[in-house]
Parts: C-alpha cells; sequence; structure tokens
C-alpha cells in the first residue's frame, strides 16, 4: 500500500475495506458453490407441497419460543457473573474458573448433553442426593426444561465471557470515579455497565439465538418429542432421510430468512459508543468490597459453577472405569487426535484468516476516521456483521452436500474429505470469532487510527507494531476458540467417512454405535481434554502469556528510575 | 513474524492433510465397499471380513465407512454414476426400493436359496448379509414385570418409561414406527397417543438412546432382540434382557448389493458370493451383533442359540414401506406431538 | 502523631509508604498543605506524582503511615467517605451520558435529580463556561471542554479538596492557560484546598501558590 502523504490512485474505500471484501469473497465463493451444487440437483421446487404442513408451522413457533427463552436465560446468568469476575479481578481460581466455563462452549455436544443428564436425569446426581433426604426431583429434565438447561450450559459461559470483556473494556478511572461519587451497586449497573453492555446485546445475544434456534442434537435428547424439535431436525430429515434436496433447501432458505430478519431488528437497537484507551491491567473495583455486592457476586458465581460444572465433573467421573488404559494404550485413539489436532488447526487458521478481514471492513464502516459517518456504512456494516454469522443457519450438512455435488467430479472424496471437513468447520466456527475479533479491532481502532494515519504507519509495519500487540489477546482467543469448537465437530465428517481417516469425535461415536459406552466416555473426556489444551496453548501463545508478565521490558526500566524515595523539596 | 507462523502452519497442516489419503499403491486390484461405520470399526464385522476375503482373492478390500446406512444411499445418490463404490453394504430392507428406483444397482446372481431367513427372500438385486429385530431391551434386575406383547407395553404399568428413536433420523426408530404400523394398521395413531406418555425421549440415533437407557434414564429402550448378546459375551453381563412381544417383531434384513458402475464387476460379484459363505457370516453374531444370514449350524455362538427369538417376523415390502414412509411419519408426528 | 495530627488543619501526609505494583519499590510521601492553599506537584513521570493523588482519594491503599485532613484521620474512609474530589487526565466522564448527566451524578449517584438539582447543574455549567451545552455527550465535546464538565460535576460535589492529576496536559498551550486561570478562580471562588499534579513546570508556576518537586 502507498503512504498516505502520496496521493492514491485506488479509492479511499477500497483501502479500507479489500480485507473484508477477500473474506467476505472467500465466503460468498463457498456458499455460492454449495448452493450451486445444490441447485443443480433441483428439477422444480413445489412450495405449497413443502409447507402444507401443520407440523412445521408449530415446530417453526416453538422453536421461536425454545430459543427465546434460552437466551434470555443465558443472558440473565450471565450478566452477573460477568460482573462479578470483573470487579474481582484477583478472585482466587479466576482463571480456572473461566477456563472451565470456556470447556463447556467446546465440548461436543453430546457429549454436553450426557453430562447433563448425568446430572439432572432421573439417575442423577440432583435425584441421587435428595434421595439421601427421601425427596426426589422426578423427571423434570425431558422437554422445555432439558432444552433450556442444556443450552443455558452451552451458552452462558461464552455469554459471560464476552460480558465481561465489555466490562473489562471500560476505563479503570470509571470505577474510580463511581467509588467518589459514591454510586451504589443497582446505580452503576444501572448507569455505567448496562449502557455498556447493552451495546454488545444484539450481536451477543443474537449468536446464541442463533445457536438454540438451530439446535440438533440437544432438542433431539432432551426435547422429549418431536413436538420440541426445531427446522434443522427436519432440514436433516429432507436431506439424509428423504434425500429431498428442495425441501432441504427451501427450508434452509426459510431459516435463513426468518433469523435474518429478526437479527437485522436486533442489531438496530446495537449502539457504538466511542470509548477511549483503556487499562491493560485489572483495576481495583470499590463496589466489590460490599457486602451486598459480595453476596450477589457470590450467589452468580455459585449459580453458574452449579450449572456448569457438574456435567464437566460427571464427564471426567464417567471416563474413569477399567477399560482407561486399555482405551488410552490404542494406537487408532492417538491417530484420531492427531488427525483431529490437523483439523482443528487448518479450520481454526482459515476462520482466523475471514474473521480479521471482517473485523478490519466493520472498524472502517464505524470509525469516523475513516468512513464511519457516511451514508451507506452504518448498513454495510451491520449487513457484513450479520453474513459472518448467518452461516449457523445452513445446517453443516447441507453446506457440506452442496459442496460434496460440487466437487464430486473433480477428486476422490478420500481426498477431498478433509478439505471440505475444514471448510465447513472454519465457517461453523467463524460467528464466534467474530464476536470476539470486531470489538477488540474497534476498540484498537478508536485508540490508534489517527495516530497511526497522522505517523503514516500503514500496511504491514502498522500490523506489526499497532493492530498485532493491540489485539493479540483477542487473536489469540479467536484462534483457541475456533480450533477447539473444530476439534469437537462431528457433524460434517460423519457424512464424508472414509476408512482411513477418523477424529476424536468420529471414534467416539462409532464405540458408542457399537455398545462400547465405557470406551465412548473415555474417549468423550480425551476430546475435551484436547480442545482445551489446544485452547488454552494457543491463546497463551498468541497473546504472549507464555513467560512471566515481569519479563523484559520493565526490568530495563527498574534500573533508569531513581530509587530514592520522594520527597519534599 | 505471526503471519509466517500461520503460513507455514496451513502449508503443514495441508500436507498432512493430503498425505493422509495417497496410501496403499499397491498393483493389486481394489474392491471399494460403502458400509455404515459400526461395521468398519476396528471392533465390528469389517476387519474380519476383509481378512477372510483377501485371503483369496488377491486384491485390496477397502471399505468406506459413512455414518448410517441412510448415509451410503444418499451417498450413493449424490455421486451416481460416478460412485467409486464396487459394493454397498448395510441398507435394510426399508430403503432398498428407493436403492432400486436409482438405477445404479446390478443384479446379484446369488441364488437366494442359500440364505435362512425368517421371511421369504427374493431379490434379484440385493443381498441379504444378516438379520435381527427391534426389540425392546432392559435390565432385568431393575425391571420384574417386562411387558410381554406391545399391547401390554402400551396399555398397562402407566409408570413405565421408554425411549425410542426418531423415525426421520434414524432405522430403529423407522423400524419401530413400522411395526406398530404392522401391527395396529389403521389404529396406530391412537396407540401411538396412549404410548405417548411412557416416552421419556425420542433420540436422533440408537447411540443415544442407548447411552441414555445405560445411564437409567428409561426403564427400556428400542434396540434389538440380539443386544443381551453383546453384554453376555463381552462383558459376561446377563442382566440385560430384550422383552419378547406375543405379536411378533418388525424384522431388519440388512443387504448388500453390487454397483453396475463397477471397475471390478468380476471382483465385486465375487464379493457378493462370498457374502453367502460361512467366512463371512461367521463373523457376523459377534461383529455385527446381528443373526446370520445362513445356517451357521455348530459354528454360531451358543448364545446367540440360547436368546429368546419372536414367534413371529414381520415386514412391510420394500414397495409399501417407500409408498407410505412419509404419510406414516406425518401420522406419527400428529399423534405424539403434545 | 495523633497529637500532631490534631494541631494541623489542612492536608496532612505523614510517612505514607505505598509499594507500587509495577515497580515493586516501596515509596514513602510526607507532606503538609494548609487551608486555602494551591499546591503544584512537579516531577517526571514515574516517581510516584499519581500514586501520591491516589493514595489521598482512597483508591489505593498504604503500606503505612496516616492521610488527615483538619484533624480528621482518612486512612479508614472509603473514596465517597472522603472529603475530596479528583479530576483525572481523562477518562472523568462517562461516554454514554450527556454533560448534564455527568454533572448530576456529582450530586445524586442514582441520578434522581430534583429541579433544584437541576438549576445547580446549570449553574455548574455556568461556572465552567459551558451554559447550554446540557444535552452534548463527551464524544461531542473537545478535549477541554470535557475538562470543564468534568471541573463542574467536582463542584456540586462541594468537597473541599480538589485534586487534579495532569487535568490538561492533553490540551495545547493556550486552552491549557485558560484551564489553570479557570482553575484558580474556582479555588479561589470555593475556598478550595488544590492539589495539582504535572509534569509541566510552565503550569505549576503559573497557578501555584507552592510547588513541590517530587524526584
Amino acid at each position: 500500500m502507498s503512504p498516505v502523504s502520496k496521493p492514491s490512485l485506488t479509492p479511499r474505500w477500497l483501502v479500507f475495506l479489500w480485507p473484508g471484501f477477500l473474506s467476505l469473497g472467500a465466503i460468498a465463493l463457498i456458499l455460492g458453490l454449495a448452493f450451486t451444487g445444490l441447485f443443480s440437483q433441483i428439477p422444480e421446487i413445489d412450495l405449497s407441497k413443502i409447507f402444507n404442513n401443520n407440523y412445521l408451522f408449530r415446530v417453526i413457533g416453538f422453536t421461536l419460543y425454545q430459543a427465546t427463552l434460552s437466551t434470555v436465560i443465558a443472558t440473565i446468568i450471565a450478566i452477573p457473573v460477568a460482573r462479578a469476575l470483573s470487579r474481582r479481578p484477583n478472585l482466587p481460581g479466576r482463571m480456572l474458573f473461566l477456563h472451565m466455563a470456556s470447556l463447556s462452549l467446546i465440548v461436543p455436544t453430546i457429549v454436553g448433553v450426557f453430562g447433563v443428564v448425568a446430572i439432572h436425569g432421573r439417575n442423577g446426581w440432583l435425584n441421587q442426593v435428595l434421595s439421601l433426604f427421601d425427596l426426589s426431583a422426578g423427571n423434570y429434565l425431558y422437554g422445555l426444561i432439558g432444552i433450556l438447561i442444556a443450552h443455558v450450559f452451552f451458552n452462558a459461559p461464552l455469554l459471560a465471557r464476552i460480558f465481561l470483556q465489555t466490562l473489562e473494556s471500560l476505563p479503570k478511572e470509571y470505577w474510580r470515579s463511581t467509588a467518589q461519587l459514591n454510586m451504589s451497586d443497582r446505580d452503576i449497573f444501572r448507569l455505567i455497565e448496562w449502557p455498556m453492555l447493552r451495546r454488545v446485546l444484539p450481536a451477543s445475544c443474537g449468536l446464541v439465538f442463533l445457536l438454540c434456534f438451530t439446535s440438533f442434537a440437544v432438542v433431539l435428547a432432551l426435547g422429549g418429542g418431536p413436538s420440541t424439535n426445531t427446522l434443522e431436525v427436519a432440514i436433516y430429515q429432507a436431506i439424509r432421510l428423504d434425500f429431498d434436496i428442495p425441501k432441504a433447501v427451501v427450508l434452509s432458505l426459510t431459516q435463513l430468512a426468518l433469523c435474518s430478519v429478526l437479527l437485522l431488528i436486533g442489531s438496530h437497537f446495537s449502539r457504538n459508543i466511542t470509548l477511549g484507551n483503556t487499562e491493560e491491567r485489572p483495576t481495583k473495583r470499590f463496589d466489590a468490597s460490599k457486602p451486598s455486592a459480595i453476596a450477589t457476586d457470590a450467589l452468580a458465581l455459585i449459580a453458574m459453577s452449579l450449572l456448569v460444572f457438574p456435567p464437566l465433573l460427571a464427564t471426567v467421573q464417567k471416563a474413569f472405569s477399567p477399560r482407561l488404559f486399555e482405551v488410552l494404550g490404542d494406537e487408532k485413539l492417538w491417530s484420531a487426535a492427531f488427525n483431529s489436532l490437523k483439523i482443528s488447526l487448518a479450520a481454526g487458521t482459515l476462520t482466523l484468516f475471514l474473521a480479521v478481514g471482517i473485523a478490519i471492513m466493520i472498524r472502517s464502516l464505524h470509525l469516523p476516521s475513516r468512513l464511519g459517518g457516511k451514508p451507506l456504512s452504518k448498513p454495510l456494516a451491520a449487513i457484513t456483521d450479520l453474513s459472518g454469522s448467518i452461516i449457523l443457519l445452513l445446517p453443516p450438512f447441507v453446506l457440506a452436500t452442496g459442496l460434496f455435488i460440487i466437487f464430486k467430479g473433480m477428486a476422490s472424496l478420500t481426498v477431498l474429505a478433509p478439505f471440505l471437513v475444514v471448510t465447513v468447520n472454519a465457517l461453523m466456527a467463524l460467528p464466534f470469532a467474530l464476536r470476539i475479533l470486531i470489538p477488540s479491532f474497534e476498540t484498537s481502532g478508536q485508540k490508534s487510527d489517527l495516530l497511526c494515519r497522522s505517523l503514516a504507519i500503514t500496511g504491514l509495519n502498522r500490523i506489526r507494531v499497532i493492530d498485532w500487540p493491540q489485539n493479540r489477546k483477542a487473536l489469540g482467543l479467536a484462534l483457541g476458540l475456533s480450533a477447539a469448537l473444530s476439534t469437537g465437530d462431528l457433524s460434517v465428517i460423519a457424512l464424508f467417512g472414509t476408512q482411513d481417516f477418523t477424529t476424536l469425535p468420529l471414534f467416539m461415536y462409532q464405540k458408542m454405535g457399537s455398545y462400547r459406552l465405557e470406551d465412548a466416555a473415555i474417549i468423550a473426556l480425551f476430546l475435551c481434554l484436547q480442545s482445551l489444551l489446544l485452547f488454552m496453548v494457543i491463546e497463551r501463545i498468541i497473546a504472549g502469556k507464555w513467560f512471566l508478565p515481569n519479563f523484559g521490558k520493565t526490568k530495563n526500566r527498574d534500573r533508569k528510575l531513581n530509587k530514592d524515595a520522594p520527597h519534599n523539596a | 513474524m505471526i503471519l509466517r507462523t500461520f503460513t507455514a502452519a496451513i502449508a503443514a497442516t495441508t500436507l498432512g492433510l493430503g498425505m493422509t489419503s495417497s496410501a496403499s499403491a499397491d498393483d493389486k486390484k481394489i474392491l471399494t465397499v460403502y458400509t455404515y461405520d459400526a461395521f468398519a470399526a476396528d471392533w465390528g464385522a469389517g476387519p474380519k471380513v476383509e481378512k477372510a476375503f483377501e485371503a483369496n482373492c488377491n486384491c485390496d478390500l477397502q471399505f468406506v465407512a459413512v455414518d448410517s446406512s441412510v448415509g451410503i444411499l444418499s451417498r450413493l445418490k449424490l455421486e451416481g454414476k460416478d460412485t467409486a463404490a464396487d459394493v454397498v453394504l448395510g441398507l435394510d430392507t426399508n430403503l432398498t426400493a428407493e436403492a432400486a428406483a436409482t438405477g445404479l444397482f446390478a443384479k446379484s446372481n446369488v441364488s437366494s436359496q442359500s440364505f435362512k431367513l425368517p421371511i421369504s427372500w427374493n431379490d434379484e438385486f440385493f443381498v441379504p448379509f444378516d438379520y435381527g429385530y427391534f426389540a425392546f431391551v432392559y435390565n432385568s434386575e431393575k425391571l420384574s414385570n417386562a411387558p410381554a406383547s406391545l399391547d401390554q407395553l402400551i396399555n398397562e404399568n402407566p409408570d413405565l418409561k421408554i425411549i425410542i428413536q426418531d423415525p426421520r433420523s434414524s432405522t430403529t426408530g423407522l423400524g419401530f414406527m413400522l411395526w406398530m404400523q404392522k401391527v395396529y394398521g389403521d389404529q396406530s395413531v391412537e396407540a401411538w397417543q396412549k404410548l405417548s406418555p411412557k416416552i421419556v425421549t425420542v433420540t436422533k440415533g440408537w447411540s443415544e438412546a442407548y447411552g441414555l437407557f445405560k445411564d437409567g434414564e428409561a426403564d427400556m429402550v428400542l434396540s434389538y432382540t440380539t443386544s443381551p448378546a453383546y453384554h453376555i459375551i463381552a462383558e459376561e453381563n446377563k442382566q440385560y434382557k430384550a422383552a419378547i412381544f406375543d405379536e411378533g417383531h418388525y424384522t431388519q434384513v440388512e443387504v448388500a448389493a453390487q454397483l453396475s458402475s463397477s471397475k471390478e464387476p468380476e471382483l465385486a460379484q465375487d464379493f457378493m458370493s462370498f457374502i453367502a459363505t460361512k467366512d463371512f457370516q461367521n463373523q457376523i453374531p459377534t461383529g455385527n451383533w446381528m443373526y446370520p444370514a445362513i445356517d451357521l449350524g455348530d459354528e454360531l455362538p451358543s448364545t446367540f442359540e440360547e436368546l429368546p427369538k419372536p414367534e413371529k417376523a414381520l415386514l412391510f415390502s420394500p414397495e409399501d414401506a417407500q409408498n407410505n414412509r412419509q404419510a406414516w411419519i406425518d401420522n406419527w408426528l400428529g399423534a405424539i406431538d403434545r | 502523631m495523633l497529637n500532631m495530627a490534631n494541631l494541623t488543619p489542612g492536608l496532612q501526609i505523614s510517612h505514607l509508604s505505598f509499594k507500587h505494583t509495577k515497580l515493586g519499590e516501596v515509596l514513602e510521601f510526607d507532606l503538609q498543605i494548609n487551608p486555602g492553599e494551591l499546591v503544584a506537584i512537579l516531577g517526571p513521570s514515574g516517581v510516584g506524582k499519581s500514586t501520591l493523588l491516589n493514595l489521598i482519594a482512597g483508591f489505593d491503599a498504604p503500606l503505612s503511615g496516616v492521610i488527615t485532613f483538619n484533624s480528621q484521620d482518612l486512612s479508614s474512609l472509603a473514596p465517597a467517605e472522603r472529603p475530596i474530589t479528583s479530576l483525572f487526565q481523562e477518562h472523568n466522564l462517562f461516554a454514554h451520558l450527556t454533560a448534564e448527566e455527568n454533572i448530576g451524578l456529582g450530586i445524586n449517584p442514582g441520578l434522581r435529580l430534583s429541579n433544584s438539582d437541576h438549576v445547580a447543574v446549570d449553574s455548574a455549567l455556568n461556572d465552567v463556561g459551558l451554559s447550554g451545552f446540557n444535552k452534548r455527550l463527551p464524544s461531542e465535546l473537545s478535549g477541554g471542554q470535557r475538562q470543564r464538565v468534568a471541573l463542574a460535576r467536582c463542584l456540586v460535589r462541594r468537597r473541599p479538596v480538589l485534586l487534579l492529576d495532569e487535568p490538561f496536559s492533553a490540551l495545547d498551550q493556550t486552552l491549557r492557560k485558560e484551564m489553570l486561570k479557570l482553575v484558580k478562580r474556582l479555588h479561589c471562588e470555593h475556598k478550595l484546598l488544590t492539589l495539582m499534579v504535572t509534569h509541566l513546570s510552565d503550569d505549576a508556576d503559573e497557578i501555584a501558590d507552592r510547588v513541590i518537586h517530587l524526584s
């Protein structure tokens, strides 16, 4: 790129937006190919036949209800947890809590479901504990309650993490001011925290809404019956059992349109507030020491712990069976683990590239120093943001089928399958990466965009000197999360089985499918640990947290400083 | 710096991903068999079948494991005449009509006389390789008064809890729906409505249902009459039993077929004939936990001899199953949709 | 010690020590500011000027030592209970609240304002020369205007001690001079005890009754 000082022939908007166009182009290419493939199989579409079905409309109604309720409950639990963690940066076990909580996001759905059952089921821990007192909670799990418990289990930690990031981005002066102004706990929430959270609420809750809307394994396992199903189940039936591609496409597009409208309405309420630079180190919050604050925080953290940790503990407990060492010694397990590692690293990297492009584009569209305030900027940003998320609305098995149709003639599937798996997994992780990267890039842009331009720091220099150090924490989180999400994914790989290429989730499922439930439980734990380890290692390496914090620069500065105590002159 | 690391990572993974697939470059002929993953798994019948077949064919038998038997069919439909498969193994009779309609299959030339099935078998394309009966499995130490008929299951013991699979996503689920249809015919909607309160949940596939059952979430789970054999032989655990119902049990016959597009038609033909031999069928009972499709005589594990067998085998013709499936599924949805 | 404190009006800081989290060094302060005095604290960055203000305001806790104001020991008081109001270099204003609301928080921390409170806000805005800017968001104000609004909030809080932490360092020279004059005027009008931390000796000389050098 040419330095800013010289007049450039490239239009200004293109300079700012090309990374985003590149990402969007890649996404459009993949989706375009998939739909070309699907449409090539459609001779004609009979809409009346597809929609002449009351069941479908009831399912859509229930799905909306269930997804809304799940999202609201997850949000209500996540907000106090995020507050508690944000005002207690030195709480013992805080990092452990965060890492454990992110586990619920990355465990494969089926493992999470069995974890929830182990706690809340008829024979679960809760009923076992209650039976000591001759009580029983009964069989409450299956139906709406079960769906809600599982959805909150999977999503509340994600929301808590996003909210925590938002609260941590507020300047330390805010907390000093609130302390000096004698603002109460409630006032701080009402006047400071809530308005800030509202900013990220539409996008993050929108993401959770989509996840619940398209929920598949959860509703089928815990829903109790077809009345609690989602549209996703109907799509699955259409494409897998009936091989009715037209119906699958129409239903997918219906799902897409319905949720896009809802999300667009939601994004209308998101507001952008300009924030300044933030202190990187945790700041002390004075409202944390009040008894009422301690009580509410303890309550929030305990509630979240009770919701999230027991199912994970149950997963660990189930793995400790006499078969443990035999399964761990199986060479197949390790080759599956290695395959999963390759898939997740490749998919995570692809996700990161796509997400960075989009985040840069959205930042340019928001920053007043760039294209912010221009007539088309806001809608364009909203649509870009949306197009990164709505991929979740296209069922992975539909996407993969479309891609398969396109590529089947070109190469043998054995060669192709891993690439398709990587591509689809990368797209599925994209919405999560975007939720992390967009706010981070925007904040860093607000901090340094004008400065960069006045100093003519552009192109690769800008990335190296400014964007990388300012965003590496978020980049690490995004890459770690995307990779971990792809480790646990089953939906795509299961479509293109080959004899030689087995991933961990597939291996686990094969064991489950042939009575070997003990083995499957061990592999499930192995899979969770691999996801978690990958997540933590990537996050730490990229975020540069690998070394002790007081290493390097600060040490040199120590020597230069005057060691004498300050004194009166 | 970081960009370089990423590029390196991509290059490395790309290489790694590509490499896994370019194995076995022998001159031997290759026979590709599409099957479902449980069959091809290390512990399944697949590897032993492969070994036994390769011992005589001077060829390389390769399984491509798809997630389910429904998956095999949709994979074939997607690939059409370009498919790499020479043989598919693992469709069941509920799918054969649909499969035959694709016109992708060649006649098997295997005499149906070779097989011993509880129903009469006459199909020029599809060769049965095993069969079993759908049944509800229970833990006899926990459930003492298991129902002895579908009628008892539906009408007695209101506290009984069962888990079934969804007929829209699972072959066992579909099998049970057809079973109800076969027994109750026009009254099946009422039967489903009465059964509905006993159904704890309807899962996507057999694995989830069986897992939930083993975790104690229900008294009975929809599975096979042969499921207890696994627990007896592999785990030496005799507490799991299948309830035998007076009305008879719906039967699942699993079949294989040869593709007309096969580039190794003779080899494929050899494999089809091989299915009817003891070398193949001996792997079925303790590999796929189903009944063999031929009479194994003494070689059938004694546990399978001892398992209670239904008096009557129920089955719709493939055409009936295919033609009525959607209507029956809609009925089912209407009946148990609470 | 207590006896000595009893005898001294104004702000008294004795043997106040504090461990700097980043540097890991122990800093110690001794200071006496008289009532009505405007004192500037001057020194290069990193010597603990801001730390000193944070200790006085109660944002940081000392290892040992005593802070008293008019003989009252402040050490055990929460920031809000101290007779102190602070102006930081930046982020004094909440970005999503209007100028009026930001000032109103100084009167009622729950922003429940009576009519007379609104009058007080107006008069404070008038005091800092920003009449009519009530509904502006911080992002719609210049840097100098934002600090004026923050000053207005300090005024409505009616605390006898005003702490300024590099309040105008980000502003250009003319604007800075103007702001210093404003501070001086408000200091006199409201009979405040003012402590200003700066690294610019010009600023210190401009308005301070006394300059303390930290090195």
